[in-house]
C-alpha cells in the first residue's frame, strides 16, 4: 500500500514539475527560437545621451533660432549613430528610434550659444555616465550652422568612441536661402520649446496655398512651405502630426528627395507607414535604411517589428536571432516578441514574457494593459484587478478607474466599483451598485433598473419577495416591457395567490420575449397559452 | 391545483448574485442572443421558403384548396409565419437587452474586440431579422392570404422542401404526442431547429434512425 502511495506521490510530484516546466518554457521567447545572440564582430555598445539647450534669450539676434537649429542637428545626427539613443527634454524621442532603455550607459549633453548670429559660438557640454565632463567647442555662423553642427557631433562621436559618419549627412545645409534656413530653426525652437508661438489652427493641420494667417501662427508649417525640401522643417511638421495620430498628414509633409544614406526623414516615414497599416512599405524603407547602416541593431528590431506587422513571422523571427544577446531585454525586443506571439496565435501567460515587458518598462502602459487583458481572458479578475493601480502610475488613470469598475463589479466589490464610479463622475451608477436612493432623480435608467431587478430576485430567492412587489411595480410602470421584472413579478404573485395578476404579467411576458425561461416558444403550447392570454383579458 | 399548474409554467432565472450587471453577464447574454439568433434565422429561412413554394404553386394555375399540395403549403405557412414572429421578437429582445449590456460602465471596458465585435453582429442581425419578419408578415398577409385566405388548412405530416445545401440549420414543425430524435425534443406542434438535416419521429423513446429531411418538413405519426 505505501509503495503505492510513494509512486503516486511521485508520479504527482513528477507531472506538477512538468507542467510547470511546460508553462515555463511555452512563455519565453526562447520556446518560439526567438531568443537573441547574433554574432557580429562589431562590438554593440549601447549609449543614451539626454540632449538638453540652456534657455536662449535675447543675447544676440535669432538665438533662439540657432540654438534651435543645432539642437535639431545634433539630435538628428546622434538618433543615426548605431546603438546611440537620444532624448531631448521631455520631447517625444525621434520617431523610430525608441526611448532610452534602462541600465544603458547615459550621457548628459547641454548646448549653450554665444557671440551673435554673424559669429556664433556654440558650446556643448558633454558629460560621461560616471559625471566625468567636457566642452565642445565650434565657431561659424548662424547661416553655415551646419558646419558648427558637424564640430559637435564629430566630438560627441570621439567622446563616445563610436563611428559619427553615418550621423554627419543629417547636418548637411539646410537650405541655400538663408531666411528658409532661419525659418528651419524657428521650427526647431518652437519644437523643444525654446520659444512659445501662436496656437496652431483649430482643426490641428497644417494647410497649404490659404490665406496668410495660419502660416503665420505655425512656424513648423511656415519653414516647411517656404523651402519643402529642407529635412529639418518637414521632420518637425510630420514629428507634430505623429504625435497627434495624424499620420496622413505626416507623410504629406515628409520631404522627398534624393538624400544620400539614410537620415531621421526615412525613420519618421517607416513609422508613419507602420501607423497606417502599409507595413510593407515599411519594411521596404527600412531595408533601405539597414543598407546604409549595416551595423545598426535598432534598424534591425524595426525590421522584425515591421515584419510582424506584415504577416512575414519567419523573417522577423531570424531579424530577432541575430540580434545581440543582452539585446533580449530591452523593452522593444520584449514588445516585438509579444506581437510575435499574438501574431502567430500563440497564448500569452500573464506571469511570462509580458511581466518581463512590464518591468522593463516602467513608463510604459501597454505590458500592464495587456496582462490585465490576458488575466481577464483567464477569469483571473482578482490579479487583474491588482494591476490597475500600475496602470494608473503609468499615466493611465482614467482608463485604470475604468478597469477597476468593471472588475471590481465582476467580483462583486460593489463598494470599491462604487468608489471608481464616483470617481469617474457617475454618481447613477454608484448609487445603484450601493442601493442607495436609486430612482431618486426621477426617471429610472437602464442601470437602475437592472439593479432593481436583481436585488428583487436575490430578496425572492431568500423568501422576503413580497417586499420587493412595490420596487417592481415602479419598474413596470415605467416600462412595462421588462422580461426579466415581469416574470419576476408574476412568480411573486403567483406564489402567494393572486393568479390573475400573475397570469397578466406572464402574458405580457409571452409578447415581448416568447422563448423566456423555458415558456415554450411555438407550437401548439404557445397557441394555448395566447388563448389563456385572451381569455384572462376578457 | 390550477396554481399549481401555473406556478410550473413560471419560468425561473439564473439567480443575479450583483447588483449590476458585470461582464460575465454580458457574456451569457451574448451567448444567449446568439443561439436565439440562429435559431430566428432558420426559423424565417422555413417561413420564407414556405411562401415562395405556395407561391409558385398557385401562380397561374388558380387556388384549390382541395389540392393536398397547396392545403400543405398554406398550413405550413401559416404556421411558420406565427413561429418566425416569436423567433425574431426572442432575438430581438436579446440583443437590445446585449446592447444595453455592452454599454454600462461595469462592461465597456473589458469588452475585447471579439467581443464588441460579436456583440454589433449580434445588434445588427437582430435589425436585419425583425426588418425580414416584416418582410415575411407583408407578404402573408398582402399576397398570399388574399389568395388562400378560404384555405381552412390543416397541419399533416409533410416531407420538406429542397434545402440549398449551404450547411445552415434547418427548421422543422413535428406535430401530435412524441419526440423530434435525435435530440429528444417533445413534439406538440414544437417547431425545431435542427443543427443537421436528419431526424425522425419516435413515441416514446429515441430508437427510431434519423433521416434525411427538407426544409420545413412536418415530422409526426403519418401515413
Amino acid at each position: 500500500m505505501n509503495s503505492v502511495r510513494r509512486i503516486a506521490r511521485t508520479t504527482t510530484f513528477g507531472l506538477v514539475v512538468l507542467m510547470l516546466g511546460l508553462l515555463f518554457v511555452l512563455d519565453r521567447p526562447g520556446s518560439l527560437g526567438i531568443l537573441p545572440g547574433g554574432d557580429d564582430d562589431v562590438p554593440w555598445r549601447p549609449v543614451c545621451v539626454h540632449l538638453q539647450a540652456l534657455d536662449p534669450g535675447e543675447a544676440y539676434r535669432w538665438e533662439p533660432e540657432a540654438t534651435g537649429l543645432l539642437l535639431a542637428m545634433l539630435e538628428g545626427g546622434i538618433a543615426m549613430i548605431p546603438d546611440a539613443t537620444v532624448r531631448v527634454a521631455d520631447r517625444p524621442p525621434p520617431p523610430g528610434r525608441p526611448h532610452c532603455e534602462l541600465e544603458v550607459p547615459s550621457w548628459d549633453a547641454r548646448l549653450e550659444t554665444g557671440g551673435k548670429a554673424d559669429d556664433l559660438l556654440a558650446a556643448l557640454w558633454l558629460c560621461s555616465p560616471e559625471r566625468r565632463c567636457r566642452v565642445l567647442e565650434a565657431r561659424g555662423t548662424l547661416w553655415a550652422a551646419e558646419d558648427i553642427a558637424r564640430e559637435l557631433l564629430r566630438g560627441v562621436a570621439r567622446a563616445l568612441d563610436v563611428d559619427a559618419s553615418v550621423g554627419l549627412g543629417w547636418t548637411e545645409k539646410q537650405s541655400r536661402d538663408p531666411y528658409a534656413q532661419l525659418l528651419s530653426g524657428r521650427s526647431a525652437a518652437v519644437w523643444y520649446g525654446l520659444v512659445g508661438y501662436d496656437a496652431p489652427p483649430e482643426d490641428g493641420k497644417a494647410r497649404r496655398n490659404t490665406s496668410e494667417a495660419p502660416k503665420r501662427r505655425d512656424p513648423h508649417l511656415h519653414a516647411a512651405i517656404v523651402d519643402p525640401k529642407m529635412p529639418i522643417a518637414g521632420w518637425m511638421v510630420a514629428r507634430r502630426a505623429l504625435a497627434a495620430g495624424d499620420v496622413d498628414e505626416a507623410l504629406s509633409w515628409l520631404p522627398r528627395g534624393n538624400r544620400p544614406g539614410a537620415d531621421p526623414v526615412d525613420l519618421a516615414e517607416a513609422e508613419a507607414y507602420k501607423a497606417r497599416g502599409q507595413p510593407t512599405e515599411a519594411v521596404a524603407v527600412l531595408d533601405r535604411v539597414q543598407a546604409a547602416l549595416p551595423h545598426d541593431r535598432r534598424i534591425a528590431l524595426e525590421r522584425a517589428a515591421a515584419r510582424v506587422d506584415a504577416g512575414q513571422l519567419e523573417e522577423a523571427r531570424a531579424l530577432l536571432e541575430s540580434l545581440p544577446g543582452p539585446m533580449g531585454d530591452w523593452p522593444r525586443f520584449l514588445e516585438v516578441s509579444v506581437l510575435w506571439k499574438e501574431a502567430a496565435g500563440e497564448p500569452l501567460q500573464p506571469d511570462g514574457l509580458l511581466a518581463r515587458w512590464q518591468a522593463r518598462a516602467p513608463w510604459d502602459p501597454r505590458p500592464v494593459r495587456k496582462r490585465i487583458d490576458v488575466y481577464v481572458g483567464l477569469d483571473q479578475f482578482e490579479e487583474a484587478l491588482a494591476l490597475t493601480p500600475e496602470l494608473a502610475k503609468r499615466g493611465q488613470l482614467d482608463t485604470a478607474r475604468r478597469l477597476r469598475l468593471a472588475l471590481a463589479a465582476q467580483l462583486r466589490d460593489w463598494a470599491t466599483a462604487a468608489t471608481a464610479a464616483r470617481e469617474l463622475g457617475d454618481e447613477v451608477l454608484a448609487r445603484a451598485m450601493l442601493d442607495e436612493d436609486v430612482g431618486k432623480d426621477g426617471k429610472l435608467s437602464p442601470v437602475e433598473i437592472e439593479a432593481i431587478v436583481a436585488r428583487a430576485r436575490a430578496a425572492h430567492d431568500a423568501g422576503r419577495g413580497e417586499e420587493t412587489l412595490a420596487a417592481l411595480d415602479r419598474v413596470l410602470r415605467e416600462d412595462p416591457w421588462v422580461p426579466e421584472a415581469l416574470a419576476l413579478r408574476a412568480e411573486i404573485l403567483a406564489a402567494s395567490g393572486r393568479d390573475a395578476q400573475a397570469r397578466a404579467d406572464l402574458c405580457r411576458l409571452r409578447e415581448v420575449d416568447p422563448a423566456h425561461g423555458g415558456l415554450a416558444p411555438t407550437g401548439a403550447d404557445a397557441l394555448a397559452w395566447l388563448r389563456r392570454c385572451e381569455e384572462g383579458t376578457r | 391545483m390550477r396554481r399549481r399548474s401555473l406556478l410550473l409554467l413560471i419560468p425561473f432565472l439564473t439567480m443575479l448574485a450583483g447588483a449590476v450587471p458585470a461582464i460575465g453577464e454580458f457574456e451569457r447574454a451574448l451567448l444567449d442572443a446568439e443561439a436565439v439568433a440562429e435559431q430566428a434565422a432558420a426559423v424565417g429561412r422555413a417561413a420564407a421558403g414556405m411562401q415562395n413554394a405556395l407561391a409558385w404553386n398557385v401562380a397561374g394555375q388558380g387556388v384549390s384548396c382541395a389540392d393536398p399540395t397547396v392545403q400543405s403549403l398554406v398550413a405550413r405557412s401559416r404556421y411558420l409565419g406565427h413561429a418566425y414572429r416569436d423567433a425574431a421578437q426572442a432575438f430581438r429582445v436579446r440583443a437590445a437587452k446585449v446592447d444595453r449590456l455592452r454599454a454600462l460602465g461595469t462592461v465597456a471596458p473589458l469588452l475585447t474586440e471579439e467581443l464588441a465585435t460579436r456583440a454589433e453582429d449580434v445588434v445588427r442581425r437582430a435589425a436585419e431579422e425583425v426588418e425580414r419578419y416584416r418582410t415575411t408578415a407583408a407578404w402573408q398577409a398582402q399576397l398570399l392570404e388574399r389568395l388562400v385566405g378560404g384555405c381552412d388548412a390543416p397541419l399533416t405530416v409533410a416531407p420538406g422542401l429542397p434545402l440549398p445545401g449551404d450547411g445552415r440549420p434547418v427548421a422543422v414543425i413535428a406535430i401530435g404526442d412524441g419526440l423530434v430524435c435525435p435530440a429528444g425534443v417533445p413534439a406538440r406542434g414544437a417547431v425545431v431547429v435542427l443543427e443537421k438535416p436528419e431526424a425522425c419521429f419516435a413515441k416514446e423513446r429515441c430508437d427510431c434512425t434519423p433521416e434525411p429531411v427538407g426544409l420545413g418538413a412536418v415530422l409526426g405519426e403519418g401515413p
